[in-house]
Protein backbone atom coordinates (compact mmCIF):
# COMPACT_ATOMS: atom_id res chain seq x y z
CA UNK A 1 0.00 0.00 0.00
CA UNK A 2 2.83 2.20 1.05
CA UNK A 3 4.63 1.40 -2.73
CA UNK A 4 0.95 2.33 -4.03
CA UNK A 5 0.48 5.99 -2.43
CA UNK A 6 4.63 6.78 -2.86
CA UNK A 7 4.14 5.73 -6.70
CA UNK A 8 1.02 7.43 -6.95
CA UNK A 9 2.02 11.14 -5.92
CA UNK A 10 5.09 10.63 -7.94
CA UNK A 11 3.06 10.23 -11.00
CA UNK A 12 0.91 13.17 -10.22
CA UNK A 13 4.09 15.10 -9.65
CA UNK A 14 5.58 14.14 -12.91
CA UNK A 15 2.31 14.53 -14.78
CA UNK A 16 2.28 18.37 -13.47
CA UNK A 17 6.03 18.25 -14.99
CA UNK A 18 5.17 17.29 -17.82
CA UNK A 19 2.14 19.90 -18.33
CA UNK A 20 4.57 22.66 -17.81
CA UNK A 21 6.57 21.51 -19.94
CA UNK A 22 4.01 21.70 -22.40
CA UNK A 23 2.58 24.72 -21.72
CA UNK A 24 6.39 25.94 -21.98
CA UNK A 25 6.71 24.72 -25.38
CA UNK A 26 3.42 25.80 -26.80
CA UNK A 27 4.36 29.34 -25.60
CA UNK A 28 7.45 29.43 -27.25
CA UNK A 29 6.26 28.54 -31.03
CA UNK A 30 3.94 32.03 -30.30
CA UNK A 31 7.17 33.86 -29.06
CA UNK A 32 8.76 32.09 -31.91
CA UNK A 33 6.31 32.93 -34.67
CA UNK A 34 6.23 36.72 -33.01
CA UNK A 35 10.00 36.55 -33.67
CA UNK A 36 10.01 35.57 -37.52
CA UNK A 37 6.85 37.13 -38.31
CA UNK A 38 7.99 40.09 -40.23
CA UNK A 39 10.73 37.63 -42.21
CA UNK A 40 7.40 36.17 -43.93
CA UNK A 41 5.70 39.27 -46.27
CA UNK A 42 6.11 39.00 -49.58
CA UNK A 43 6.52 43.15 -50.43
CA UNK A 44 5.58 44.84 -53.22
CA UNK A 45 7.76 47.67 -53.80
CA UNK A 46 6.90 51.50 -54.22
CA UNK A 47 9.16 54.30 -54.47
CA UNK A 48 11.55 54.88 -56.84
CA UNK A 49 12.97 52.40 -58.82
CA UNK A 50 16.23 50.81 -58.64
CA UNK A 51 18.62 52.83 -60.96
CA UNK A 52 16.91 56.07 -60.93
CA UNK A 53 17.83 58.80 -59.15
CA UNK A 54 17.22 58.83 -55.51
CA UNK A 55 14.45 61.82 -54.76
CA UNK A 56 16.20 64.70 -52.73
CA UNK A 57 15.43 65.45 -49.42
CA UNK A 58 16.75 67.52 -46.85
CA UNK A 59 16.36 66.25 -42.70
CA UNK A 60 17.80 67.70 -39.54
CA UNK A 61 19.61 65.03 -37.29
CA UNK A 62 19.59 64.58 -34.07
CA UNK A 63 22.22 67.23 -33.61
CA UNK A 64 19.79 69.57 -35.71
CA UNK A 65 22.12 69.74 -38.55
CA UNK A 66 20.78 69.51 -42.18
CA UNK A 67 21.52 66.04 -43.95
CA UNK A 68 20.54 66.08 -47.68
CA UNK A 69 19.99 62.71 -49.14
CA UNK A 70 19.94 62.06 -52.75
CA UNK A 71 22.25 64.80 -53.56
CA UNK A 72 25.40 64.09 -55.52
CA UNK A 73 28.31 64.00 -52.53
CA UNK A 74 31.50 62.84 -51.99
CA UNK A 75 30.62 59.63 -50.46
CA UNK A 76 27.90 57.22 -50.83
CA UNK A 77 24.82 56.93 -48.72
CA UNK A 78 23.20 53.75 -46.45
CA UNK A 79 20.51 54.75 -45.28
CA UNK A 80 18.61 52.15 -42.58
CA UNK A 81 15.31 52.49 -41.70
CA UNK A 82 14.05 51.59 -38.18
CA UNK A 83 12.34 51.71 -35.36
CA UNK A 84 12.35 50.98 -31.61
CA UNK A 85 10.04 48.20 -31.16
CA UNK A 86 11.39 46.13 -34.02
CA UNK A 87 13.64 43.36 -32.23
CA UNK A 88 15.09 43.19 -35.81
CA UNK A 89 16.17 46.52 -36.28
CA UNK A 90 17.94 46.21 -33.33
CA UNK A 91 20.03 43.28 -34.38
CA UNK A 92 21.15 44.71 -37.25
CA UNK A 93 22.90 47.67 -35.95
CA UNK A 94 25.52 45.56 -35.03
CA UNK A 95 25.79 45.20 -38.89
CA UNK A 96 25.47 48.34 -39.85
CA UNK A 97 27.66 49.76 -37.80
CA UNK A 98 30.54 47.38 -39.30
CA UNK A 99 29.86 48.19 -42.45
CA UNK A 100 29.90 52.07 -42.00
CA UNK A 101 33.04 51.26 -40.14
CA UNK A 102 34.91 49.20 -42.87
CA UNK A 103 35.15 51.84 -45.51
CA UNK A 104 35.61 55.44 -45.27
CA UNK A 105 33.73 55.87 -48.76
CA UNK A 106 29.85 55.27 -47.55
CA UNK A 107 28.21 57.30 -44.84
CA UNK A 108 25.35 55.42 -42.83
CA UNK A 109 22.30 57.30 -41.86
CA UNK A 110 19.81 55.45 -39.41
CA UNK A 111 16.43 56.92 -40.12
CA UNK A 112 13.23 56.12 -37.51
CA UNK A 113 10.32 58.50 -36.61
CA UNK A 114 8.26 58.04 -33.46
CA UNK A 115 9.28 59.21 -29.71
CA UNK A 116 12.42 60.68 -29.63
CA UNK A 117 12.59 59.24 -25.62
CA UNK A 118 13.02 55.74 -26.77
CA UNK A 119 15.24 56.07 -30.04
CA UNK A 120 17.53 58.01 -27.68
CA UNK A 121 17.33 54.97 -25.29
CA UNK A 122 17.86 52.72 -28.68
CA UNK A 123 20.80 55.13 -29.66
CA UNK A 124 22.24 54.67 -26.16
CA UNK A 125 22.03 51.12 -25.74
CA UNK A 126 24.09 50.36 -29.24
CA UNK A 127 26.41 52.98 -29.14
CA UNK A 128 25.24 55.22 -32.06
CA UNK A 129 25.70 58.15 -30.81
CA UNK A 130 28.19 59.65 -33.24
CA UNK A 131 26.28 58.48 -35.86
CA UNK A 132 24.00 60.03 -38.06
CA UNK A 133 21.03 59.64 -37.27
CA UNK A 134 17.63 61.49 -38.58
CA UNK A 135 14.30 60.86 -36.46
CA UNK A 136 11.80 62.35 -38.98
CA UNK A 137 8.73 60.82 -40.94
CA UNK A 138 9.77 62.84 -43.81
CA UNK A 139 12.38 60.76 -45.28
CA UNK A 140 10.54 57.28 -44.45
CA UNK A 141 7.77 58.90 -46.42
CA UNK A 142 9.90 60.05 -49.72
CA UNK A 143 11.36 56.58 -49.90
CA UNK A 144 7.48 55.28 -49.30
CA UNK A 145 9.35 52.69 -46.76
CA UNK A 146 6.08 50.51 -45.35
CA UNK A 147 7.74 47.96 -43.58
CA UNK A 148 11.16 48.08 -41.42
CA UNK A 149 13.78 47.87 -40.71
CA UNK A 150 14.59 48.59 -44.44
CA UNK A 151 17.68 49.81 -46.26
CA UNK A 152 18.43 51.91 -49.14
CA UNK A 153 21.63 52.27 -50.67
CA UNK A 154 22.12 55.58 -52.88
CA UNK A 155 25.53 56.00 -55.01
CA UNK A 156 28.09 59.23 -55.04
CA UNK A 157 26.21 60.36 -58.01
CA UNK A 158 22.28 60.56 -56.34
CA UNK A 159 21.35 57.40 -58.12
CA UNK A 160 19.34 54.61 -56.27
CA UNK A 161 21.73 51.75 -56.36
CA UNK A 162 19.76 49.40 -54.02
CA UNK A 163 17.11 48.65 -51.91
CA UNK A 164 14.83 46.42 -49.73
CA UNK A 165 13.87 44.51 -46.62
CA UNK A 166 16.91 43.53 -44.49
CA UNK A 167 15.88 40.97 -42.16
CA UNK A 168 19.26 39.62 -41.71
CA UNK A 169 22.85 40.27 -42.18
CA UNK A 170 22.77 38.34 -45.32
CA UNK A 171 20.06 40.69 -46.74
CA UNK A 172 22.40 43.66 -46.33
CA UNK A 173 25.01 42.14 -47.75
CA UNK A 174 23.29 41.75 -50.75
CA UNK A 175 22.72 45.00 -51.36
CA UNK A 176 25.94 45.05 -52.40
CA UNK A 177 25.84 42.16 -54.45
CA UNK A 178 27.73 41.09 -57.73
CA UNK A 179 24.82 41.15 -59.66
CA UNK A 180 23.53 44.54 -58.69
CA UNK A 181 26.96 46.18 -58.80
CA UNK A 182 29.04 44.31 -60.89
CA UNK A 183 31.89 44.03 -57.52
CA UNK A 184 31.40 41.07 -55.16
CA UNK A 185 31.42 43.03 -51.81
CA UNK A 186 30.85 46.53 -50.53
CA UNK A 187 34.71 47.06 -50.36
CA UNK A 188 34.77 46.00 -53.96
CA UNK A 189 32.10 48.21 -55.19
CA UNK A 190 32.95 51.46 -53.73
CA UNK A 191 36.49 50.97 -54.84
CA UNK A 192 35.49 50.54 -58.16
CA UNK A 193 33.32 53.60 -57.65
CA UNK A 194 36.02 56.00 -57.02
CA UNK A 195 38.05 54.67 -60.10
CA UNK A 196 35.52 55.11 -62.60
CA UNK A 197 32.53 56.78 -60.96
CA UNK A 198 29.01 55.91 -63.42
CA UNK A 199 30.17 52.39 -64.95
CA UNK A 200 27.81 50.24 -63.29
CA UNK A 201 24.52 50.30 -65.37
CA UNK A 202 22.17 48.07 -63.04
CA UNK A 203 20.54 45.46 -65.25
CA UNK B 1 -22.93 9.74 -7.20
CA UNK B 2 -19.35 10.35 -7.90
CA UNK B 3 -16.37 10.35 -5.99
CA UNK B 4 -15.40 13.46 -4.39
CA UNK B 5 -12.07 13.29 -5.42
CA UNK B 6 -13.25 14.24 -9.35
CA UNK B 7 -15.73 16.42 -8.33
CA UNK B 8 -13.50 18.73 -6.24
CA UNK B 9 -10.64 18.44 -8.37
CA UNK B 10 -13.05 19.68 -11.94
CA UNK B 11 -14.29 22.36 -9.33
CA UNK B 12 -10.72 23.72 -8.57
CA UNK B 13 -9.66 23.81 -11.86
CA UNK B 14 -13.01 25.47 -12.78
CA UNK B 15 -12.61 27.99 -10.42
CA UNK B 16 -9.12 29.06 -10.74
CA UNK B 17 -9.93 29.17 -14.76
CA UNK B 18 -13.01 31.41 -14.38
CA UNK B 19 -11.21 33.42 -12.05
CA UNK B 20 -8.33 34.13 -14.12
CA UNK B 21 -10.91 35.21 -16.77
CA UNK B 22 -12.54 37.76 -14.73
CA UNK B 23 -9.27 38.95 -14.09
CA UNK B 24 -8.38 40.11 -17.31
CA UNK B 25 -11.67 41.68 -18.18
CA UNK B 26 -11.36 43.60 -14.29
CA UNK B 27 -7.99 44.92 -15.47
CA UNK B 28 -8.80 45.99 -18.69
CA UNK B 29 -12.29 47.28 -18.95
CA UNK B 30 -12.43 49.14 -21.84
CA UNK B 31 -10.42 46.60 -23.85
CA UNK B 32 -13.62 44.35 -22.46
CA UNK B 33 -16.32 46.86 -23.88
CA UNK B 34 -15.17 46.83 -27.32
CA UNK B 35 -14.90 43.15 -27.47
CA UNK B 36 -18.79 42.92 -26.09
CA UNK B 37 -19.42 46.02 -29.06
CA UNK B 38 -17.34 43.52 -31.58
CA UNK B 39 -19.67 40.96 -30.85
CA UNK B 40 -22.64 42.67 -32.56
CA UNK B 41 -24.93 40.70 -30.42
CA UNK B 42 -26.44 43.19 -27.04
CA UNK B 43 -27.86 46.88 -28.18
CA UNK B 44 -25.28 50.25 -27.44
CA UNK B 45 -26.62 51.21 -24.23
CA UNK B 46 -26.06 47.58 -22.36
CA UNK B 47 -22.85 46.82 -23.49
CA UNK B 48 -20.99 48.93 -20.12
CA UNK B 49 -23.16 47.30 -18.10
CA UNK B 50 -22.50 43.40 -19.63
CA UNK B 51 -18.93 44.35 -19.74
CA UNK B 52 -19.13 45.09 -15.46
CA UNK B 53 -21.62 42.14 -15.25
CA UNK B 54 -19.40 39.51 -16.75
CA UNK B 55 -16.20 39.38 -15.03
CA UNK B 56 -18.22 39.80 -11.73
CA UNK B 57 -20.39 36.87 -12.42
CA UNK B 58 -17.38 35.03 -13.73
CA UNK B 59 -16.06 35.84 -9.95
CA UNK B 60 -18.88 34.95 -7.95
CA UNK B 61 -18.78 31.40 -10.19
CA UNK B 62 -15.04 31.25 -9.08
CA UNK B 63 -15.95 31.98 -5.58
CA UNK B 64 -19.42 29.75 -5.28
CA UNK B 65 -16.93 26.59 -6.51
CA UNK B 66 -15.11 26.29 -3.96
CA UNK B 67 -17.48 25.46 -1.13
CA UNK B 68 -18.75 22.23 -1.17
CA UNK B 69 -22.61 24.12 -0.43
CA UNK B 70 -22.85 26.60 -3.05
CA UNK B 71 -20.69 24.53 -5.07
CA UNK B 72 -23.98 22.93 -7.68
CA UNK B 73 -25.44 26.45 -7.96
CA UNK B 74 -22.21 27.68 -9.18
CA UNK B 75 -21.77 24.70 -11.50
CA UNK B 76 -25.57 25.51 -13.17
CA UNK B 77 -24.55 29.30 -13.80
CA UNK B 78 -20.68 28.31 -14.85
CA UNK B 79 -22.17 25.59 -17.36
CA UNK B 80 -24.56 28.81 -18.57
CA UNK B 81 -22.02 30.88 -18.94
CA UNK B 82 -19.68 28.99 -20.85
CA UNK B 83 -22.60 28.17 -22.92
CA UNK B 84 -23.70 31.89 -23.63
CA UNK B 85 -20.31 32.29 -24.92
CA UNK B 86 -20.22 29.06 -26.83
CA UNK B 87 -23.33 30.73 -28.19
CA UNK B 88 -22.12 34.27 -29.03
CA UNK B 89 -19.22 33.02 -30.73
CA UNK B 90 -20.92 30.49 -32.74
CA UNK B 91 -23.23 32.74 -33.93
CA UNK B 92 -20.38 35.36 -35.10
CA UNK B 93 -19.25 32.43 -36.63
CA UNK B 94 -21.79 31.83 -38.71
CA UNK B 95 -22.09 35.15 -39.84
CA UNK B 96 -18.70 34.80 -40.53
CA UNK B 97 -17.18 37.07 -39.29
CA UNK B 98 -13.52 34.88 -38.49
CA UNK B 99 -11.81 37.75 -38.38
CA UNK B 100 -12.88 39.47 -34.68
CA UNK B 101 -10.88 38.68 -31.68
CA UNK B 102 -12.58 36.09 -29.22
CA UNK B 103 -11.69 38.52 -26.08
CA UNK B 104 -10.89 34.80 -24.04
CA UNK B 105 -7.63 35.82 -22.60
CA UNK B 106 -7.03 39.47 -22.57
CA UNK B 107 -5.48 42.09 -24.63
CA UNK B 108 -2.33 40.04 -24.63
CA UNK B 109 -2.99 37.04 -26.51
CA UNK B 110 -5.29 37.60 -29.21
CA UNK B 111 -7.32 34.62 -30.99
CA UNK B 112 -9.39 35.20 -34.29
CA UNK B 113 -13.11 32.92 -33.53
CA UNK B 114 -12.68 29.40 -34.55
CA UNK B 115 -14.86 26.55 -34.47
CA UNK B 116 -12.33 24.99 -31.78
CA UNK B 117 -13.08 27.66 -29.63
CA UNK B 118 -16.60 25.82 -29.34
CA UNK B 119 -15.02 22.49 -28.65
CA UNK B 120 -12.96 24.24 -25.77
CA UNK B 121 -16.14 25.40 -24.23
CA UNK B 122 -18.04 22.30 -24.26
CA UNK B 123 -14.94 21.27 -22.80
CA UNK B 124 -15.25 23.54 -19.90
CA UNK B 125 -19.16 22.61 -19.56
CA UNK B 126 -18.32 19.19 -19.04
CA UNK B 127 -16.19 20.06 -16.65
CA UNK B 128 -18.95 22.55 -14.98
CA UNK B 129 -21.36 19.85 -15.06
CA UNK B 130 -19.12 17.20 -13.75
CA UNK B 131 -18.15 19.49 -10.44
CA UNK B 132 -21.96 20.04 -10.01
CA UNK B 133 -23.32 16.14 -9.59
CA UNK B 134 -23.72 15.00 -6.40
CA UNK B 135 -20.76 13.69 -4.61
CA UNK B 136 -20.21 10.14 -2.80
CA UNK B 137 -19.93 10.62 1.33
CA UNK B 138 -17.15 9.46 2.38
CA UNK B 139 -14.19 10.28 4.51
CA UNK B 140 -11.06 11.99 2.56
CA UNK B 141 -7.51 11.39 3.55
CA UNK B 142 -4.22 13.40 3.03
CA UNK B 143 -3.85 11.46 -0.02
CA UNK B 144 -7.00 12.26 -1.42
CA UNK B 145 -6.53 16.01 -0.78
CA UNK B 146 -3.29 15.66 -2.55
CA UNK B 147 -4.60 13.82 -5.58
CA UNK B 148 -7.82 16.44 -5.64
CA UNK B 149 -4.95 19.38 -6.03
CA UNK B 150 -2.89 17.82 -8.02
CA UNK B 151 -5.17 17.02 -10.57
CA UNK B 152 -6.98 20.23 -10.52
CA UNK B 153 -3.45 21.85 -11.28
CA UNK B 154 -3.03 19.47 -14.13
CA UNK B 155 -6.32 20.13 -15.31
CA UNK B 156 -5.63 24.14 -15.35
CA UNK B 157 -2.08 23.66 -16.99
CA UNK B 158 -3.12 21.22 -19.73
CA UNK B 159 -6.13 23.88 -20.48
CA UNK B 160 -3.68 27.23 -21.00
CA UNK B 161 -1.98 24.87 -22.98
CA UNK B 162 -4.66 24.04 -25.06
CA UNK B 163 -5.48 27.45 -25.01
CA UNK B 164 -2.40 28.98 -26.26
CA UNK B 165 -2.26 25.92 -28.60
CA UNK B 166 -5.73 27.41 -30.25
CA UNK B 167 -4.30 30.69 -30.79
CA UNK B 168 -1.22 29.48 -32.14
CA UNK B 169 -2.66 27.68 -34.63
CA UNK B 170 -4.30 30.81 -36.48
CA UNK B 171 -0.71 32.14 -36.95
CA UNK B 172 1.07 29.43 -38.43
CA UNK B 173 -1.89 28.74 -40.58
CA UNK B 174 -1.12 32.42 -42.09
CA UNK B 175 2.35 30.83 -42.79
CA UNK B 176 1.30 27.96 -45.11
CA UNK B 177 -1.07 30.38 -46.42
CA UNK B 178 -4.35 28.55 -45.82
CA UNK B 179 -6.73 30.33 -43.82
Amino acid sequence: MQALIISNVMLWLLLITASLVLLGLIRQIGVLHARVAPAGALMIDKGVEVGQPAPQVTAADRAGLPVNIGYASEKSTLLFFLSPSCPICKSLIPAIKAIGKSTDKLEVIYVGDGDAAEHEKLIAKAGIEKSRYILSPEVGMTFQIGKLPYAVLIDQAGTLKAKGLVNSREHLDSLFETEFLGSSTLQEYLQTQTESPGIHTPS
Amino acid sequence: MIDPIISTSAALALSVIFASAASHKLRHPSWFRRQIKEYELVPEFVVPTSAMALPVAELAIAAGLLWGTTRPFAGVFAALLVSLYALAIAINLVRGRKDIDCGCSGPAMRQPLQPALLARNLALAIMAVVALLPMLERPLNLHDNFVMIAAGSVLVLLYTATDLWLANRPLLLQFSGEK
